[in-house]
């Protein structure tokens, strides 16, 4: 109970912190070479990161021929009790060197024989890409300095053995790194930018470069965990800080993780951005000449203000406002419900048409994404806003394995991305889109349900048994991995809201992001901090939704109602048709306009309810409230004997009739 | 100056004779209503049934319930599975115009049902240039009298011009949209320069299919008039005519299509939503039928025009001529003929 009272009043310190008075100054030297930066952390932040991969990177890109060339000094420590004689690296640009890669293997599994899969295939060798490495040599932390370790490197594979997936590369170390050492390495690479595919690459004048420098795994106690780049899965890696040198030709917008810290012309035409951010473990960036560039601020009386940077596509600049107002929607949200953003600046990006690099998130930078025809009464912009700025938090400060728990990020923020939603951009309705796509369709009387649109029901309905959330996300079935990502998680966290209530749920969320900024959480953590800011052991919901694949699904299976004399006697039959159980409300509403409401455990297969009223029974339902939004038919939910279902199927055969007669009629014109 | 006076004039009678034959509206109408019913009481019945005694029903029955149209979606079979909210409404030719453009096909779900549809249109078509060219009421019995005569001509014209339609809408369109569009916007990376180019491709895509389709009208017409039995002599015809009143044909298309457009407009702004109840079910079916009708009326005034160019063009102007009257075949009717002409009647 004090545990549980101190661990409260963190959390409510993390909300209710003031700007100004309890703000401190954050300096630390972290390696050599890396210029200090003042950061004002909240003072229920640690004081930094574990900062134990840091990176001082100069790359140029050179966009006649479409590559760049890198070098960087990566200074790591080994923050585990045991030692270890390699660093393991991701290369996950090579996942896109040939079709013989995993993730080629997976995504041509899932997608081969689409129009997508066709035109990938056909591009020329020039649009594929690639990330040699040309030299490693350890500078320091080993016996000999400057030793070449370019002839112990090897591509390993350690999740399927495929040795002709390099995107992950080990390099033998000549003396072991002990527990708290720390060792610095030099890695030369050059690196061709692919056309656009899974989030980067080059369209036309427009680059947007993410996982395009070596990078290293994380090592755990159990060993490095370096996973191939699979089809379903993002990134894992450990917190540090990017001091980064950008070369690039003069002119050109340059957005990034981090501050911009220098501008220098270089010879040749070109510009060297230096951004510099601490305490992040990733770094993306952003060029082309023909960007707009726009800024604001957001300001809140308990929240740390952020400075806004976006960079924007010309054809979206009268949309500029809307991305601005997501954004701060987000911050404000996220911060009064989680915990604060602390790093005073944010990047976001509004991607080309056509870039793949929409919708993801980085340190301190995620893109957007719009459309040339975006009509305000949809969310476009602002869904995609809303969830990529809200993975500043779920992903950015609270770092968790997305190879291995994805649904650690992608499920805590699509659930709360749902709720900015429905919160801020309310009402917002229905679309569709025609003619290739480009000409936007809004149903301006068919609004947009949080529960359904918002946390994706369609997607999980489908996918529901195809996996057991609990097995590591890079072994899902690639096909309906999402949907067990995204929106499974999102619809569990949606019904544990409905059952504990929203403030109980806040209260484990933000306690889970108090103890987890800046660290690698596992699922237990998460679990342990929704046990305790709910007050109850939920284990048994937990092992429902995440620990198996059943599915949950309850139904009225039958309801009659006969006067006996003066009184109706009512029965209903409740069941149980999933696997899955919850308890549910069973509720019969009578022909006087009263109800009759149990409670039932959910636990047999089924149930006979009965009541004996003045009124005959006119229509019984489980689970009225819709709390148990993982319920895959909420058709068989309810029973009326007064049914409107010839009523209702004449409305919409009415409408199809029209719709089908004008079919008719299109093609009617050419005979 | 001729051409723009024998099109205006053209427009002008081609219209009134629509306008002045609303039995024969009502006729197509109701026979593209019959053909249509099959369909849309599977549908209602797949609906039904889903829903059975559930309590969504009610909120079906008022309007979109987002939640039981994704599970509908995920159970419905055959034509019910084509249900979407693209029903809703102006949406509805919207999606079926973008789809014939986009990706020109029928569900696989509803080959049947269209084909009857379009098997119905084959058949009235010969009554229906007959009836407009003549410009008055020829009885039903001569109505189907003509469309008997022509159906199996104009069978033999379709699976001709179906060739044709079938490489435009098949290779050609595979040619334009999945090889030179996509070549075209490989390296955009703006999406209005995208929608240009393919607004292009539609255009570039739509000429053939149009200049296919006039000819093909223009060859209905002229085997109606002149009672041609070959197709192919009639497609010959059909396009020495377009050919020689290109100006013209041009003109009368353009207008018709005009025509269309404002009717869509209109349409655009009274369709009604997805809200239910019974009044608006009734809103929803007039006002959705009034758009059919208005899509039935503006296709037999494409043709209609077209039989008043091609008479006015080649004096074919006696085939719209009452034909004269013929004297009825009976005794008694033959000794009023006597009495009239012998002056002779009979003993009472």
């Amino acid at each position: 109970m004090r545990h549980l009272g101190l661990a409260f009043v963190a959390a409510a310190l993390a909300v209710a912190a003031p700007i100004g008075g309890a703000a401190q100054q954050r300096t630390a030297q972290i390696a050599p070479n890396v210029t200090r930066q003042m950061s004002t952390y909240p003072a229920s932040f640690p004081e930094h990161s574990p900062r134990n991969a840091n990176y001082s990177i100069d790359v140029e890109l050179d966009p006649s021929t479409k590559t760049m060339t890198g070098r960087e000094v990566v200074t790591w420590r080994n923050i585990t009790s045991k030692p270890t004689s390699e660093l393991q690296f991701h290369t996950y640009w090579n996942a896109w060197r040939n079709t013989r890669s995993t993730f080629m293997r997976e995504w041509l599994r899932v997608s081969g024989g689409t129009p997508e899969a066709a035109e990938v295939l056909s591009r020329p060798p020039s649009d594929w890409s690639s990330l040699d490495v040309t030299a490693i040599r350890l500078l320091s932390g080993g016996a000999t300095a400057m030793t070449d370790l370019m002839p112990a490197a090897r591509y390993v594979a350690p999740d399927d053995g495929n040795v002709e997936d390099r995107t992950v590369l080990a390099v033998n170390l000549p003396q072991a790194v002990a527990p708290g050492a720390t060792v610095a390495v030099e890695v030369a690479w050059t690196a061709h930018v692919p056309r656009t595919f899974r989030r980067t690459g080059v369209i036309g004048n427009y680059y947007f470069l993410s996982q395009w420098f070596p990078k290293l795994g994380v090592l755990e106690e159990s060993g490095w965990n370096t996973h191939q780049f699979h089809m379903t899965t993002e990134f894992f890696s450990d917190y540090g800080v990017y001091d980064v040198r950008l070369t690039v030709p003069k002119g050109w917008v340059v957005g990034a993780t981090g501050v911009e810290r220098s501008t220098t012309d270089a010879p040749g035409g070109k510009t060297v951005h230096q951004f510099v951010q601490e305490d992040v473990h990733d770094f993306a960036w952003t060029t082309g000449p023909d960007l707009l560039v726009k800024t604001a601020r957001f300001q809140h009386p308990r929240l740390p203000a952020v400075d806004l940077r976006l960079i924007l596509q010309p054809e979206h600049a009268d949309q500029a406002e809307r991305y601005f107002l997501a954004t701060k929607a987000t911050l404000r949200s996220y911060g009064e419900w989680f915990g604060p953003y602390p790093y005073g600046h944010l990047t976001i990006v509004d991607p080309a048409w056509q870039s793949a690099a929409g919708g993801m998130e980085y340190p301190t930078l995620f893109t957007g994404g719009s459309r040339w025809l975006a009509p305000a009464t949809t969310v476009t912009p602002e869904g995609v806003t809303v969830h990529e700025c809200g993975h500043q938090f779920w992903f950015g400060l609270v770092g968790n394995n997305e190879f291995e728990h994805a649904w650690m990020d992608e499920g805590l923020n699509t659930y709360a991305t749902g709720r900015v939603i429905e919160e801020s951009f309310s009402p917002n309705f229905q679309s569709t889109e025609f003619f290739g796509g480009f000409i936007p369709w809004v149903f301006h009387d068919v609004p947009a349900v949080r529960e359904i649109d918002g946390d994706r029901l369609a997607g999980y309905r489908v996918a529901a048994r195809s996996d057991v959330p609990s097995t590591p996300s890079w072994r899902y079935n690639p096909a309906t991995g999402r949907a067990m990502t995204y929106n499974k998680t999102a619809l569990w966290l949606h019904t544990l809201e409905r059952y504990l209530g929203w403030r109980r749920l806040q209260r484990g969320m933000s306690l889970f992001f108090a103890r987890s900024v800046f660290k690698h959480p596992q699922p237990e953590d998460f679990f342990a901090a929704i046990n305790e800011g709910a007050g109850r052991d939920m284990t048994w919901y937990f092992d429902q939704v995440y620990r198996s694949s059943n599915m949950f699904d309850y139904a009225v299976g039958g309801l009659t109602s006969r006067m006996d004399g003066p009184t109706a006697h009512t029965e209903v039959t409740a069941q149980r048709l999933g696997e899955a159980v919850f308890p549910v409300d069973v509720e019969v509403t009578f022909a006087d306009g009263s109800k009759a409401r149990e409670r039932w455990d959910g636990r047999e297969r089924w149930k006979l309810f009965a009541w004996d009223r003045p009124a005959a029974a006119v229509s019984a339902e489980v689970d009225p409230d819709r709390v148990l939004l993982l319920d895959v038919n909420r058709t068989n939910n309810s029973r009326t004997l007064a049914p409107q279902a010839t009523k209702a199927a004449r409305q919409w055969a009415g409408r199809w009739l029209v719709w089908f007669q004008d079919l008719v009629m299109t093609y009617a014109f050419y005979v | 100056m001729r051409s723009t006076s024998d099109a205006t004039g053209a427009f002008g009678t081609g219209w009134r004779r629509v306008l002045s034959a609303p039995r024969l509206v009502a006729g197509v109408w109701l026979a593209t209503v019959l053909a249509a019913l099959p369909a849309a009481l599977a549908v209602k019945s797949a609906i039904a049934t889903d829903l059975g005694a559930s309590l969504v029903a009610s909120r079906v029955a008022a309007g979109v319930d987002t939640g039981w149209w994704q599970e509908f979606q995920a159970r419905a079979q055959a034509e019910a599975a084509t249900l979407s909210s693209t029903v809703i409404g102006a949406a509805a030719p919207v999606a079926n115009w973008s789809q014939f453009v986009d990706a020109p096909g029928v569900p696989p779900a509803l080959c049947v049902a269209v084909a009857v549809g379009l098997g119905v249109w084959v058949f009235l078509s010969g009554g229906l240039i007959d009836r407009l060219a003549r410009g008055r009421p020829i009885g039903t019995r001569a109505f189907f009298g003509a469309c008997g005569v022509f159906f199996f001509r104009f069978l033999r014209l379709t699976v001709i011009v179906g060739a044709a339609y079938w490489l435009i809408a098949s290779p050609f369109h595979r040619l334009l949209f999945d090889g030179v569009y996509r070549w075209l916007i490989r390296d955009l990376s703006s999406e209005r320069a995208a929608f240009v180019w393919r607004v292009i491709c539609y255009a570039i895509w739509l000429a053939p299919l149009v200049v296919v389709n006039v000819i093909a009208d223009y060859a209905k017409v002229r085997a109606v008039i002149e009672d041609r039995r070959s197709m192919l002599g009639a497609l010959a015809a059909g396009t020495r005519f377009v050919r020689r009143h290109r100006i013209a044909v041009s003109a009368l298309y353009l207008a018709n299509a005009l025509v269309l457009a404002v009717a869509f407009a209109v349409y655009l702004l009274v369709a009604p939503g997805s809200h239910g109840g019974d009044w608006r079910l009734l809103a929803v079916l007039a006002i959705g039928q009034a758009w059919i009708l208005m899509r039935i009326v503006t296709r037999l005034a494409f043709l209609s025009t077209s039989a008043a160019l091609v008479q006015r063009s080649l004096a074919h102007a006696e085939y719209a001529a009452p034909p004269p009257p013929v004297w009825p075949d009976s005794p008694a009717a033959e000794a009023i003929e006597n009495a009239a002409r012998f002056g002779v009647y009979p003993r009472v």
